[in-house]
């Protein structure tokens, strides 16, 4: 015993010794029940009530049309449904909880829409939007996008489709109802997860920490770089296909659906509240990279990651609003927008996760 | 190992790991070996039935055998699953086949109404051996800068368990912690052997080797190894212990069942070998591959923890905290257009993460790629987007991008299209 107790009690002493000054700096600080506090109040619970009463708006707006054929209510009614679609985009990463049971975000933005299923069921009145998986690019704010700029050439047009006859209004209608009502499902049942969600700090493959990480950044790779960037500019094809953008038929709106979106992407990793972009105390998932990743400075993961968005956003802001004429006209600078996007998701799925350690491990391993 | 087994199978991992993935990674040389659709639930009850009879030490020589090439047949199917555990319960159970474990308390003494009292030394000894061997390397596979100086990876994988009770807040994330368990596993695995084999230390030891494995199993997903290591660890005790031990337990059988008690058996003093001559030369091969296997890895240039050419099968446990993030373009060569595929298509999640960042499954995988997306008149080119973190480094790009990998072939030679790591990770 005496042989192993001598070695052990010498490494114990030097490391104590050489590491006084250190271990100060990296005691047990990773606070992951603040970490989720913050996630909580400053991101989920502001997005998504500000996004229900917005969305509600749209609600109201569709009966306004219903009781005003004019064309003044389908101006209000396009108005409310672009606040609503770009508060959306604050959100969408959030797909835990509720919103995860109930396909909250497939039944609110997947594009590019499926117009021949909308048309036939505007046609027939009879579908079944909750639990018809056929049915989820065939409702949401795309199908909205098309039911307010796609079904005619010009707003006239458009108006008339729904004064000659109730089918476009009751499906529009239809539509917008589930959207609330979906929202509803989703903001009531934060009442009661939000304790489950703050207290759930574990790491493992079930904790809320792990999860809204892992929901974090397949948003980020795939409902922010793919779906916007990715597959519309033709990494993924052989071909650019413009018309898989967001906003397909309003034409007008891509960048800054996409700001929006990054927006609510870096505050959400920075740290910033969601609304005011105040830096507020606790944890976030930036600091907490910060303080696991030992280099210092520019070299420090916590850093780099808050370059690499910045650059990114900077490729944004310079891209046309209207993501279809940007990729026909000049689709070079589209597609190196799309691989500054992509240098954030190395950072995120590589380096990031090799710090944080997520469990996510199913299988034994023994780590080599 | 039955136990093993039917833990596997109530997992469902059978079916995850064996039956629903629509490709597999093969081991250079064995790529004929694939799982073989439903009928692989038949293998692994095999393999379980022969590790109910070698317990019994009924058909020992027969039962060992089918267990060693069914449970090898298991292990070959898919690389992705390789645990260095499982490598030892394969070639312990080939090092089996040749010592004569039936010789007494067991049914085919029983039948033949034959036990014996003793067996040739070697036999144990050749036991003893390669767990010695298995400590050993793994001790100095440890001896390395990341591992001593970093206490890398370590460090990252204790402060991730920042939830165990008690530990976990306090104790995980002071840095004081990682460098002692760093150099207490080395000096660990390099002295338990002798610690073992020396009668005064034993009982120590043992407790030691309980210990230290009780804490990986709480710390690390490792499965069964701690207990494969904490059973096999008491071949070391001398023959008087383990002869205790089986009276006690000859006892409690025979008052479950007294008919045996008028039981009575030719006892012989030495168990006799049949071709000594031959099973010696086997195992003397067998152990000289065991010594050199493990540093195969100084005929490749550059870092052996990120190229991992000559890694496996060598006792390198948790080693490498390694994460990649890989990508495949294919180019049709006739007009320039390429495309990049979604791989999570093609593979389990499971998969794709081991695929990530080791370069002979990115070769095989690209190639797989390769044959799907080319036509008869077209043969596409793949190129791998990849990128790799290693103990705690930043991630840096990991293949070389401008090489056309289905154009490379897999072999023994070295890999020049995998990028250098530029930093040194010194140890032997």
């Amino acid at each position: 015993m005496k042989k192993i107790a001598l070695p052990f009690l010498i490494i114990s002493i030097l490391s104590f010794s050489c590491d006084n000054n250190e271990s100060i700096e990296i005691g047990p600080t990773y606070d992951r029940s603040s970490l989720l506090e913050n996630w909580y109040n400053h991101h989920i619970n502001i997005g998504i009530s500000d996004f229900k009463s917005k969305v509600e708006m749209v609600g109201e707006m569709v009966d306004l049309l219903n009781n005003e054929k004019t064309l003044s209510s389908l101006t209000k009614l396009r108005e409310e449904h672009l606040k609503a679609w770009k508060a959306w985009q604050k959100i969408e990463m959030f797909n835990i909880g509720k919103a995860e049971e109930i396909y909250y975000k497939d039944k609110m933005n997947i594009y590019p829409v499926n117009s021949a299923r909308i048309e036939a069921n505007i046609l027939s009145g009879n579908y079944d939007l909750k639990n018809d998986a056929n049915n989820y690019a065939a409702q949401g704010f795309p199908t909205l996008d098309y039911l307010l700029y796609g079904i005619g050439s010009n707003e006239e047009e458009i108006l008339e489709k729904y004064t000659s006859d109730n089918k476009y209004l009751n499906y529009l209608e239809a539509v917008s109802d589930e959207m609330i009502l979906n929202t509803e499902k989703v903001v009531n049942d934060w009442e009661t997860y939000k304790n489950e969600f703050i207290s759930s700090t574990d790491n493992t493959a079930t904790s809320a920490v792990n999860l809204m990480v892992n929901d974090f950044i397949f948003y980020y790779e795939k409902g922010f770089r793919a779906n916007k960037f990715g597959i519309p500019g033709g990494v993924f094809s052989s071909t650019p296909l413009p018309e898989k953008v967001e906003d397909y038929y309003s034409k007008s709106n891509s960048r800054t659906l996409s700001l929006e979106a990054f927006d609510a992407i870096q505050a959400f990793y920075e740290g910033k509240n969601l609304s005011t972009g105040i830096s507020y105390s606790g944890a976030s998932l930036k600091s907490i990279i910060t303080k696991l990743d030992t280099k210092e400075g520019d070299d420090n993961l916590g850093n780099k990651i808050s370059y690499k968005l910045k650059s990114a956003r900077e490729k944004i802001v310079i891209l046309d609003q209207n993501f279809i004429d940007q990729i026909q006209s000049d689709n070079n600078t589209f597609l190196q927008t799309y691989d500054a996007i992509q240098e954030v998701v190395v950072l995120l799925k590589v380096d990031m996760l090799q710090f944080l350690s997520i469990n996510v491990d199913y299988v034994d391993a023994d780590g080599d | 190992m039955g136990y093993s087994i039917i833990r596997f199978w109530s997992k469902g991992w059978i079916e995850e790991l064996y039956i629903l993935p629509e490709f597999h990674f093969s081991y250079y040389g064995f790529e004929w070996v694939k799982p073989i659709g439903e009928y692989t639930y038949i293998l692994f009850l095999i393999c379980f039935m022969s590790t109910v009879f070698i317990t019994l030490g009924y058909k020992y020589r027969v039962s060992i055998i089918t267990f060693f090439l069914s449970f090898t047949y298991i292990e070959l199917m898919d690389k992705t699953t390789y645990l260095n555990h499982y490598y030892f319960i394969s070639i312990l159970s080939f090092l089996l086949i040749f010592l004569p474990l039936h010789s007494t308390f067991s049914v085919d003494s029983f039948l033949k109404k034959k036990s014996f009292s003793k067996v040739p030394s070697w036999s144990i000894d050749s036991i003893k051996l390669l767990i010695t061997i298995v400590y050993l390397y793994a001790g100095i596979a440890k001896i390395n800068s990341d591992w001593l100086f970093e206490a890398m990876p370590l460090k990252i994988w204790m402060t991730s368990k920042y939830d165990l009770p008690v530990i976990g807040e306090l104790f995980l994330q002071e840095n004081w912690v990682h460098y002692l368990m760093s150099w207490g596993g080395m000096l660990y695995d390099l002295s338990i052997p002798f610690l073992l084999m020396y009668h005064r230390t034993r009982i120590i030891a043992f407790l030691l080797v309980v210990f230290f494995h009780v804490f990986t199993l709480v710390l690390f997903p490792i499965g069964m190894f701690p207990h494969i290591m904490i059973f096999s660890a008491m071949i070391f005790f001398s023959s008087r212990f383990h002869e205790n031990a089986i009276k006690k337990l000859k006892s409690a059988i025979i008052k479950l069942n007294r008919s045996l008690e008028n039981y009575t058996s030719q006892s012989i003093e030495y168990y006799k070998i049949k071709n000594e001559k031959f099973v010696r030369t086997v195992l003397f091969l067998f152990f000289l591959i065991q010594l050199i296997l493990p540093f195969r890895y100084n005929l490749y240039p550059g870092e052996l923890f990120w190229h991992e050419q000559g890694y496996r099968f060598s006792w390198r446990v948790m080693l490498i905290e390694k994460i990649g993030y890989t990508n495949f373009k294919i180019k049709d060569p006739n007009n320039g257009t390429s495309f990049i595929v979604d791989s999570s298509k093609h593979l389990t999640s499971f998969q794709l993460k081991q695929m990530s960042f080791q370069p002979d499954f990115i070769l095989e995988f690209a190639h797989y790629l390769g044959d799907i997306y080319s036509t008869d008149e077209t043969k596409v080119e793949v190129y791998a987007e990849s990128y790799v973190a290693l103990n705690g480094r930043a991630s840096r790009r990991f293949i070389d991008p401008e090489i056309n990998l289905y154009k490379e072939k897999e072999s023994f030679k070295n890999k020049d299209w995998i990028l250098p790591l530029n930093d040194e990770i010194k140890g032997i």
